[in-house]
């Protein structure tokens, strides 16, 4: 008997976790937003069919909660109206990756609006609202990809630099290999300087989006830091699709589960 | 003709300074009018700094330390009245070299002139009263009586406190001329024709202007750049002291402060420039503030780096200006260079006698509020459980990071001088603190601001000037 396991984050990883765990124990799943998908997003077929999965097996869900503290046996979780602990001998902390902020960036100069992270933007860009005509986009991978459909679609126009030879194909103009950033404006964002090539470059621009540098979300007290007591975290760097993301943490709960009945 | 409006006293200048001299005036039967030109109060060097309520500062005989002396004892009662997070929790000055040893006994010498209490710290002692300073450390002084405050909560309860009690709080409003006549004072901003019995001039790194405007003193205020680094809380919870470095007769170093939301500052740098505007950071400063800080607490090197800002606080020709124009007898110097927060109370109890020794003849008001109500926070609430009795929306937690639920944030969004933009929210309630800057609540503050300043997603403000949309 593992007891109650408890799961944080409804994405692939999460779901991966509950399905696998909830074969050998009761399983809450905790999920910050009303809907389970994570990042890849609660309309993906696949994410739809592992989350009727889970609750066809019996896995408890506390869609639209946030945990907020761990002390090993229970995690403190906040719904609206709701605040309570919930008993579980385990944690396993699927919270997902965000982008790197100005800091990991290595972004100085001044701070002005119009400095967003990818998350955000991928959230305000959603409303159909256009925010910018010229945006620059700092960073490769997914988060860059989607937020240069997303102000494509609203007709705005899109670089895209990265600290790498890694670009995005579908921006107007890609720029690699750039470094030593800085932000322009007063107010808003008015240019944002960097080299690349050896030589100085600007690029007005009025956004400029945060989407490089993954990096694990954290935010739960008690499971903050590696390793932490009761706290399985399941958040890889370089797995990428959902699929992958998926077998990585079936994988993981599976040894996992394996250890325990050594353990035992 | 813009209308006029008449007041006893009008205060220029938003900042902590200022708003401690109108929380003040607020308690009296005077007419005030506080104008900032900004659109939140605790922009500029009230925002950007260490959070140190400092005992000790500078030479015994400047009224700079007699203030600090007269408001160090009072922190606990008047943040526990006016809900503002303070901890008294020491410093402790470093000697890590021969060099830095040599200055300690003069330091000491003038701590104990100042009337602070202060001691010397032999190495073992050192790392008893903060384990996490180096051990090459040779010595240092032990400071009981430092703490750190939120600077930025107390300068918006001061300005709460003053509307509260009926002080105008006029925002993003810019003073153009100020035109003289016998015992009156015309204040024409660019937004209307202030008549007033006496001018406060707390302007900060622009007070030289204002006073220019008066046709007071000439004399010299410019911005002094500092630079800080931002880390994370996980390392903050280890840290239970101020770490300073050992002062110089040239410059009192950089620091690392633990902050009273659990986050460490280092810093600060200071660099003298004319363009008070000018807030940008640069690597070159970045990377001296963290190997310095390297050097007095090691384990800093491996603490996650979460921010870095700049921010100008006022320098000049005197360390402190408190006292009436030697030109313009209804004008009322209240600037000081570095220790705003720390000389705040006792400022304002001053520059009140000064404005009355100048004829403000002003009773004070029996009944005026002296308190303002707590909000509890869901991130360091005891009970956390018993929150959503009092409010269900704290059981929505908008920052995940630093555990802001969106009871806190409207909190933040509403009272006499509100949130108008995600920044003021998270001047006020935390929000966008934390590691991940706001990475995943930036979409909800924004959201949570645009209703309450009724403003469309392009069009609600992320800082004080500047819009989320362009």
């Amino acid at each position: 008997m593992i007891g109650r396991v408890v799961v944080v984050g409804a994405g692939p990883s999460g779901l991966a976790c509950a399905l696998e765990l909830v074969a050998h124990g009761p399983v809450t799943l905790v999920e910050r937003t009303p809907v389970v998908g994570g990042e890849v997003g609660w309309r993906d077929p696949f994410m739809r069919q592992l989350g009727e999965k889970a609750a066809s097996r019996g896995v408890d869900f506390a869609l639209g909660s946030i945990a907020l503290r761990w002390e090993v046996s229970r995690l403190l979780v906040a719904s609206p109206g709701r605040i309570d602990w919930i008993p579980a001998s385990t944690l396993f902390f699927a919270g997902g990756l965000r982008p790197g902020t100005a800091k990991d960036v290595g972004i100085h100069g001044d701070r002005p609006a119009g400095i967003i992270p990818a998350t955000v933007a991928l959230h305000l860009l959603e409303a159909d609202v256009p925010l910018w005509t010229n945006v620059v986009v700092l960073g490769s991978g997914k988060w860059a990809d989607h937020v240069v459909d997303a102000v494509g679609k609203l007709g705005g126009r899109v670089t895209a630099v990265s600290v790498d030879s890694s670009g995005t194909k579908t921006a107007d103009k890609s720029i690699t290999n750039a470094h030593s950033f800085r932000a322009v404006g007063r107010s808003r964002i008015e240019y944002l300087d960097f080299v690349a090539d050896g030589l100085p470059e600007r690029l007005a621009c009025d956004a400029l989006i945060l989407a490089g540098d993954p990096r694990p979300n954290r935010n739960v007290e008690g499971a903050l830091i590696e390793p932490a007591s009761g706290v399985v975290f399941v958040q890889p760097l370089n797995v990428i699709t959902a699929t992958d993301r998926y077998d990585a943490a079936r994988q993981l709960s599976s040894d996992w589960l394996l250890a325990q009945r050594g353990n035992a | 003709m813009m209308k006029s409006d008449v007041f006893d006293v009008v205060v220029i200048g938003g900042g902590v300074l200022g708003t401690a001299v109108a929380a003040r005036l607020s308690s009296t039967s005077a007419r005030v009018a506080l104008v900032e030109s900004e659109a939140d109060v605790a922009e500029h060097a009230s925002k950007g700094n260490a959070g140190v309520a400092v005992s000790y500062y500078g030479a015994p005989s400047l009224q700079q330390t007699s203030l600090i002396n007269a408001s160090n004892p009072l922190w606990e009662e008047i943040t526990a009245r006016l809900d503002v997070p303070y901890r008294r929790l020491g410093g402790v000055m470093v000697a890590l070299s021969e060099h830095d040893e040599d200055h300690l006994p003069s330091t000491l010498e003038e701590i104990h002139a100042c009337g602070v209490r202060g001691e010397m710290a032999t190495a073992t002692r050192v790392l008893e009263l903060e384990p996490l300073i180096s051990n090459k450390v040779r010595s240092g002084l032990f400071m009981p009586d430092e703490g750190v405050i939120d600077p930025i909560r107390l300068t918006v309860a001061y300005a709460v406190l003053a509307a509260t009690n009926g002080v105008q709080i006029r925002l993003s409003e810019t003073v153009l001329r100020i035109e003289q006549s016998p015992g009156r004072s015309l204040v024409i901003t660019d937004k209307a024709r202030l008549e007033t019995r006496f001018v406060v001039n707390a302007a900060g790194v622009r007070a030289a202007h204002i006073s220019q405007l008066a046709g007071g003193e000439a004399f010299t205020s410019y911005p002094r750049k500092g630079q800080y680094v931002v880390l994370d809380r996980s390392f903050g919870s280890q840290l239970s002291r101020i770490v300073f470095s050992t002062h110089t007769p040239t410059t009192k170093g950089s620091n690392v402060v633990p902050t009273t939301h659990g986050s460490v500052l280092l810093g600060p740098t200071a660099t003298d420039l004319e363009d008070a505007d000018d807030r940008a950071t640069d690597a070159e400063t970045i990377d001296w503030i963290i190997d310095n800080a390297k050097l007095l607490v090691p384990s800093t090197a491996s603490a996650p780096q979460i921010k870095t800002f700049a921010a100008n606080r006022p320098a000049g020709d005197e360390a402190h200006r408190l006292r009436r124009d030697e030109l313009v007898p209804n004008l009322v110097h209240v600037t000081d260079r570095s220790a705003g927060v720390s000389i705040s109370p006792a400022a304002a109890e001053l520059a009140l006698s000064v404005l009355r020794d100048a004829g403000l003849d002003v009773l004070d008001k029996p009944h005026a509020i002296t308190q303002l109500p707590a909000v509890p926070r869901l991130r360091t609430s005891g009970d956390p459980i018993s929150l959503t009795d009092r409010d269900p929306l704290y059981g929505q937690v908008i920052c995940a990071c630093e555990h802001v639920s969106a009871a806190e944030i409207n909190q933040a969004l509403s009272g006499p001088v509100p949130a108008i933009s995600v920044d003021g929210v998270r001047k006020r309630s935390g929000a966008g603190y934390g590691r991940c800057q706001g990475s995943l609540c930036m979409a909800g503050v924004s959201f949570l601001t645009a209703m309450a300043t009724g403003k469309g997603p392009a069009h609600v403000k992320q800082t004080a000037r500047g819009t989320v949309g362009s």
